[in-house]
């Protein structure tokens, strides 16, 4: 079976949880051939999507604000981005927006954008309204899913939609990774949480 | 018992290390065989390598270059017959191994010679260009900002991790190879997250986290030595592993660096972005485009030694490309000996000939046998033909049946005998 190695960069706030997001995708992982890695900013997990294995290497961006210029070098090279925000913290979510912003006009041209909007298992300090979220996300084609990395909801669809949306591979079988243009598909939605 | 069992494992990992690290010690004897196709071309390498080092105006180009060649070399190697007579016809590689396989060896033929010039002319570059003032002053600002206004939240390493830091990043230092050097950098990373989680064991810290206290461990290092370890890993490392974990920390602590060349405190308390900052990794950006398109094209270069005026004289490596004639090549001699009215002539069996100007350089250079002809650059009318001696460099050798050693002959050159780490480091 195939491998393909794809590079997916976790981009917003300081706060939102994107590391935990990863490691909740990643626990329960067992992969012989993989070492663990040394730390949460990088993490890498298998996962088997039709008659390919799909290995992601997630590369953690720091959030804060003074930190922001760096994430070129992060962002660069990716198949994906998954943007977090988190529910409970509009200002979390006007960040995501310039994300996408930067993605656009620096990014890799077919960069596959995930957004997942974390802690949806704190409904009462909702601050972000979950159709304004997906109206967004469905205006810039992007993946949504309102995530819970501690309840351990919708983490690893975040992930089979990412797979989904990567082009199948070439017939070289290289590991290169053209993905789709920002904006040419429909998303899909996941309405399960909560 | 324990002992016993760890006895047993350690047999049957050095069983299987003992075809790796044969062949690797196979290759490194060929790039040192100076009858082989490989080993002339390693040699060129060397000689244009050292010679054209002061020529360059930024590290990055002289960095870059030193990688494309050995890229190349690589993948001449891998294509070659003279890697195939290499193979025990019993033991299957994997491309992937052979790959990492060759890139070891040919770390240890190239860069090793190559290490000490490379960090004389880098830091020249820098001090020349200001960036090591720049460094050590921005260093004594961060030095003296609390880990709060460094972002820090977490516990920080205490004295004695600090000290295990400082003796891995000076191991990093000494080492030759990007790709151990890169490992010493994961066993520092993973010291930070060891103490990052004393004050909070079992949370798992993400990139918010482990960037600040990546910037006060750096603060508190070399800062010179270091900024020219992470150019030398990031130009020079395996381009394959450019998605891995070694790329994502070279890559943090490349940002650590320019982040603390640019430390302000001040502006740092503002969500004002620091242009510095983005005018570097923009630079970045470029940089790395520029080396993957370079890497993508593939073309092979090689290379040629010319003698000016005559045989022995005055020996300079030529870089050529695939298809450059012998026009081109008589042109780029009068350009590196600056003499614009010599002609260039082909020396092989005491007899030195004319070249045609439309024959392709490389055509000319691998119908011979390696070391038993030699490019001269002379004045045109040169009454005589330079008189016949015998190449210091190049000597005409008698022509060998097999130009390669058997595992026999390898078995008993008294080559270095030292283990190599990389093949032991499970």
């Amino acid at each position: 079976m195939a491998l393909r190695e794809l590079k997916v960069c976790l981009l917003g706030d300081t706060g939102v949880g994107k590391s935990s997001i990863v490691c909740r995708f990643v626990e329960d992982s067992f992969d012989p051939n993989i070492n663990p890695t040394i730390g949460a900013s990088f993490m890498t997990k298998t996962v088997q999507y039709q008659n390919e294995l799909h290995k992601f290497l997630i590369w953690d961006t720091a959030g804060q604000e003074r930190f922001r210029a760096l994430a070129p070098m992060y962002y660069r090279g990716s198949a994906a981005a998954i943007i977090v925000y988190d529910i409970t913290k509009e200002e979390s979510f006007q960040t995501l927006k310039n994300w996408v912003k930067e993605l656009r006009q620096h990014g890799p041209p077919n960069i596959v954008v995930a957004i997942a909007g974390n802690k949806c298992d704190l409904l009462d300090a909702r601050e972000v309204p979950e159709k304004d979220a997906k109206d967004y996300a469905d205006s810039i084609h992007a993946i949504f899913v309102e995530t819970s990395a501690k309840n351990a909801i919708n983490i690893n669809e975040v992930f089979v939609e990412i797979s989904k949306r990567i082009p199948v591979a070439e017939a070289a079988g290289g590991t290169s990774v053209k993905g789709f243009k920002l904006g040419r598909q429909a998303s899909e939605s996941r309405r399960a949480c909560c | 018992m324990l002992d016993r069992a760890c006895h047993r494992l350690s047999t049957v990992l050095t069983g299987l290390i003992f075809h790796d690290g044969r062949l690797t010690k196979r290759i490194i004897e060929l790039a040192r065989d100076p009858l082989s196709y490989f080993g002339n071309l390693v040699k060129d390498h060397r000689a244009f390598t050292l010679e054209t080092m002061s020529k360059h105006s930024t590290s990055t180009d002289l960095l870059q270059e030193i990688r494309q060649m050995m890229t190349q070399l690589k993948s001449y190697l891998l294509q070659s017959t003279e890697l195939q007579a290499l193979l025990e016809p019993h033991h299957q590689y994997t491309q992937d191994k052979l790959e990492s396989i060759v890139e070891a060896a040919l770390c240890k033929s190239v860069l090793k010679p190559l290490k000490e010039p490379i960090y004389k002319s880098l830091e020249k570059l820098h001090t020349d260009a200001g960036s090591m003032k720049q460094l050590a002053q921005n260093q004594s600002v961060v030095l003296s900002s609390t880990t709060t206004a460094l972002g820090v939240t977490t516990s920080i390493p205490e004295a004695p991790a600090m000290e295990k830091i400082s003796l891995k990043l000076n191991k990093l230092h000494q080492e030759y190879s990007p790709q151990k050097k890169i490992e010493l950098l994961l066993k520092t990373c993973k010291i930070i997250y060891d103490c990052m989680s004393v004050s909070c064991p079992g949370r798992a810290h993400g990139a918010d986290d482990f960037l600040p206290v990546m910037m006060y461990v750096l603060a508190r290092s070399n800062l010179s030595a270091l900024q020219l370890d992470v150019e030398y890993m990031m130009e020079l490392m395996d381009p394959t592993l450019t998605l891995g974990e070694g790329s994502y920390y070279l890559t943090t602590t490349y940002g650590a660096l320019e982040h603390i060349k640019t430390f302000d405190q001040q502006r740092s308390a503002t969500r004002q972005l620091s242009r510095e900052v983005q005018d570097s990794i923009h630079r970045w950006e470029r940089r790395r485009t520029l080396n993957q398109e370079r890497v993508d094209q593939g073309s092979v270069r090689d290379f040629l030694t010319v003698y000016c005026p005559e045989i022995g004289v005055n020996p300079k490596t030529l870089g050529v490309f695939p298809t450059m004639t012998m026009q081109e090549l008589t042109e780029q001699c009068a350009a590196r000996f600056e003499q614009d009215t010599y002609t260039l002539s082909f020396y092989m069996d005491s007899v030195l000939q004319p070249v045609a100007p439309t024959d392709r350089a490389l055509t000319v250079k691998n119908s011979c046998q390696p070391g038993a002809y030699c490019f001269i650059f002379h004045p045109i009318n040169q009454p005589n033909p330079p008189q016949v001696r015998i190449c210091p460099t190049d000597p005409p050798p008698p022509l060998p049946a097999e130009n390669l050693l058997t595992a026999e002959e390898i078995a008993i050159c008294p080559v270095e005998l030292e283990v190599e780490e990389t093949l032991i480091n499970f």
